[in-house]
């Protein structure tokens, strides 16, 4: 059996800087379970820093209900404000604002005191939500590289363009380690069944800042990603003594790093077609990697399959987002060309 | 339920067989739906109601063969967006070119032995208007447009079995496995009015989806390739038509309207209780009422046929019909089946050289259709006025002038 596997596996090595770990015997479900292990660790040690529960209060304004809530620091997030409102709020909102100025994730713990207000996908100005909502299936699209595809087959992810509507769709880019494969419209189809399987199943996501070293522990099995970690890292406030690197988590299945927030769970995924593979030259990694594209549209947006078909068509064209390179930090406030 | 099943339920139970005795029905043409009874055969007429009256429920179409609507829900798109997309969905289906490989199927023959049944057309009632004849005398006529007509389907005769499309039987059993079907769609839409299946039934012909779906049954020379568009000129002025249509529907009718019954006198003469009844309903030494006895029920709502209607006038700009009569079945704005008439004395005048357009009317590059196009015997106001030479008028009688008195007897 292990000689197939050799035969059917043909691994071009990246010779990286960083030692990367040999993962010729490891499946991509191995080294998924492993990157979990080392986030729930993480998280249980960063929640035991928490001494003391403290109060915060929270002035929520909503046309439905407007109300001011006593919430626990570090540890209440804005979707357990919602429960505490109505069921409309959880089921619809994907992001918070705080302030009127700062967009927050629904499932990242509120630290001070501050103005609340939800935003969902119906409203007149939705282009935070609806970057969101793409930045999200982005990072589906990953998920379900890695567990779409047979155990001998190994997907290397390296990451995502910033979501921008004027290419007609999102997409992932990854190595996938197939060689000439086109895959017919069968097997988008099956690809896309995968998505509506996590809509079933309503897995949130969560938020982790972690430290460089942890980080590289995390991804140290993806040669991609350990690559990107020196790039990535910015301090997320001015009381930080660390740059850190953000991480998600959906549910209990997948961490990936991304930068901005993500919708509140699965459930508010609507359509979600996979609708072409490009191939992709990046010469920051010297490899040809595929660039995965796909379109979606939330739950809350019911669209006729007829209009859905249409917006699909564009989608197919080749997406001509930025190709992931390694380049360092710019801007003031450490905006990065890669990933958002 | 299973088609095959209720076919042999139908056989197995209580479903009067027509003696062989009786012979096939002159007049029964393959595409007369059974309904309206004809006079020329030994059953009375409430044998016939009670033999036929299933047939009349019969539908155009039904949605367990494939679901039809879908859409119709607010998108909560941007103005923009949505005129857009209208706009996309005008330009998908213009200029459209068929997307079949082959070319143009090839025109059969019209033949008078072996009998050539041509395909019928949908409309849609318009209403009634006044025409007048070359003698003066007025009559009403029925519009009917034959709005966007395209032929969606073709299936072979050999792919069909009668026995699963007529659950009750078919009347010409001499064609079957001779006549193919032709389904014929009216009144183009959006597709976004309907389900994935139903749009889909129309992609192969390269045609926009349809409103209305109706099959015709037609001899195999008469075939007509899938996405071709079906125009009034189908027919000829002078050619004579049957129309299917659903007739009116008048709901829970008593029995003087829906049978004419005479009732009973006004409150005037004393009469209690008794104006507008059925009045008795048993039948002698009897203890039963008769089945098809008449009383108060739904009346109208069921599928009648009109035959030998005469194509008076058409109008080539919007494809309208103008049928005799202003009794066309039908509220204004319901569907109608139109084919050439199954009448035996109106069969017998097309010949080889005398037919309508055969398969159907195909427009050809540079010649130009009239907008009107009259018949021989109709009246048209841009012709000269008619005067009292042309008309004959029956001499009139002497004028009385003597009061009317008995006579005595001498």
């Amino acid at each position: 059996m292990m000689k197939i596997r050799c035969c059917l596996n043909p691994i071009s090595r990246f010779q990286s800087t960083s030692s990367a770990v040999s993962r010729s015997r490891l499946t991509n479900d191995e080294i998924r379970q492993h990157r979990l292990r080392i986030y729930n660790n993480e998280r249980q040690t960063q929640m035991e820093r928490i001494r003391r529960v403290e109060k915060i209060e929270i002035d929520v304004e909503d046309p439905i209900q407007s109300t001011k809530l006593l919430m626990n620091k570090n540890l209440s997030t804005p979707y357990h404000c919602a429960k505490h409102l109505s069921s409309v709020l959880v089921d619809r909102s994907c992001l918070a604002l705080i302030d009127d100025e700062i967009v927050w994730d629904m499932n990242r713990p509120l630290e001070r005191d501050c103005k609340l207000k939800f935003l969902h996908f119906l409203e007149e100005k939705c282009e935070e939500q609806n970057r969101a909502y793409w930045r999200t299936c982005s990072f589906i699209i990953g998920y379900i590289l890695e567990t779409a595809f047979k155990s001998n087959y190994n997907v290397e992810l390296c990451s995502f363009p910033p979501p921008q509507f004027q290419y007609g769709s999102f997409a992932y880019d990854a190595q996938l380690n197939i060689g000439d494969w086109k895959p017919t419209r069968d097997d988008l189809r099956c690809l896309s069944i995968q998505a509506y399987k996590l809509r079933d199943n309503d897995l949130r996501f969560e938020r982790l800042d972690l430290t460089q070293s942890v980080a590289e522990e995390m991804f140290k099995y993806d040669r991609f990603k350990l690559a990107q970690i020196p790039y990535m890292l910015r301090l997320l406030s001015p009381s930080d003594n660390q740059t850190r690197l953000s991480v998600y988590r959906m549910g209990d299945y997948h961490v990936d790093i991304t930068r901005g927030p993500l919708i509140s769970s699965t459930k508010q995924i609507g359509r979600f077609e996979f609708s072409a593979i490009h191939n992709i030259d990046v010469p920051s990694y010297n490899e040809t990697m595929q660039r995965i594209q796909a379109l979606s549209i939330p739950n809350q947006l019911h669209l006729h399959y007829w209009t859905f078909d249409y917006l699909l068509e564009r989608a197919k064209k080749k997406n001509n987002a930025s190709i992931p390179t390694l380049t360092k930090p710019k801007t003031s406030d450490n905006k990065t060309d890669k990933i958002e | 339920m299973n088609r095959a099943l209720q076919t042999i339920s139908t056989r197995l139970f209580t479903r009067p067989v027509l003696p062989s005795s009786l012979g096939i029905l002159p007049n029964a043409g393959i595409n007369f739906i059974p309904c309206a009874w004809i006079r020329q055969h030994k059953l009375t007429d409430q044998q016939m109601r009670l033999r036929y009256k299933k047939l009349h429920w019969h539908k155009f179409y039904n949605d367990k063969w494939v679901q039809r609507r879908g859409g119709g829900w607010d998108e909560k798109m941007t103005p923009e967006n949505q005129s857009f997309m209208q706009e996309v969905v005008y330009e998908t289906y213009t200029n459209k070119e068929s997307p079949l490989k082959d070319g143009p199927w090839k025109h059969g023959e019209y033949t008078t032995n072996p009998e050539t049944i041509r395909t019928g057309v949908l409309g849609l009632k318009l209403g009634t208007l006044p025409q007048w004849d070359k003698k003066g005398r007025k009559f009403h006529v029925t519009l009917v447009q034959i709005i966007d007509n395209h032929v969606v389907n073709y299936t072979p005769p050999e792919m069909i079995n009668f026995r699963t499309l007529f659950t009750t039987r078919p009347l010409r059993r001499d064609l079957h496995g001779k006549v193919g079907m032709l389904v014929v769609g009216a009144l183009s839409s959006d597709p976004r009015k309907f389900t994935r299946a139903y749009n889909g039934l129309f992609e192969q012909a390269g045609i926009p989806p349809k409103r209305k779906l109706t099959r015709f049954f037609v001899t195999p020379n008469s075939v007509i390739k899938p996405g071709t568009p079906l125009y009034a000129t189908h027919f000829r002025c002078g050619d004579y038509v049957d129309v299917q249509a659903r007739s009116i529907d008048f709901g829970f009718q008593g029995v003087m309207r829906r049978y004419g019954f005479r009732g009973g006198p006004s409150d005037e003469y004393g009469a209690t209780k008794f104006h507008r009844k059925r009045g008795t309903v048993g039948s002698g030494r009897k203890h039963k009422i008769l089945p098809g006895t008449r009383m108060p029920g739904l009346m109208g709502n069921k599928l009648v046929m009109m035959k030998g209607l005469k194509v008076w006038r058409i109008n080539t700009k919007y494809n309208v019909l103008y049928l005799m009569g202003p009794a066309v079945p039908g509220p204004n704005h319901g569907y109608m089946r139109i084919q050439d008439s199954s009448l035996y004395e109106r069969k017998q005048k097309l010949t080889k050289d005398n037919h309508p357009p055969f398969p159907t009317y195909y427009p050809q590059d540079g010649k130009i259709l009239d907008e009107e196009l009259f018949s021989d015997d109709i009246y048209h106001f841009d012709q000269p006025t008619l005067t009292l030479d042309d008309v004959q008028i029956a001499p009139l009688t002497t004028r009385r002038t003597t009061a009317k008195t008995a006579q005595k007897k001498k």
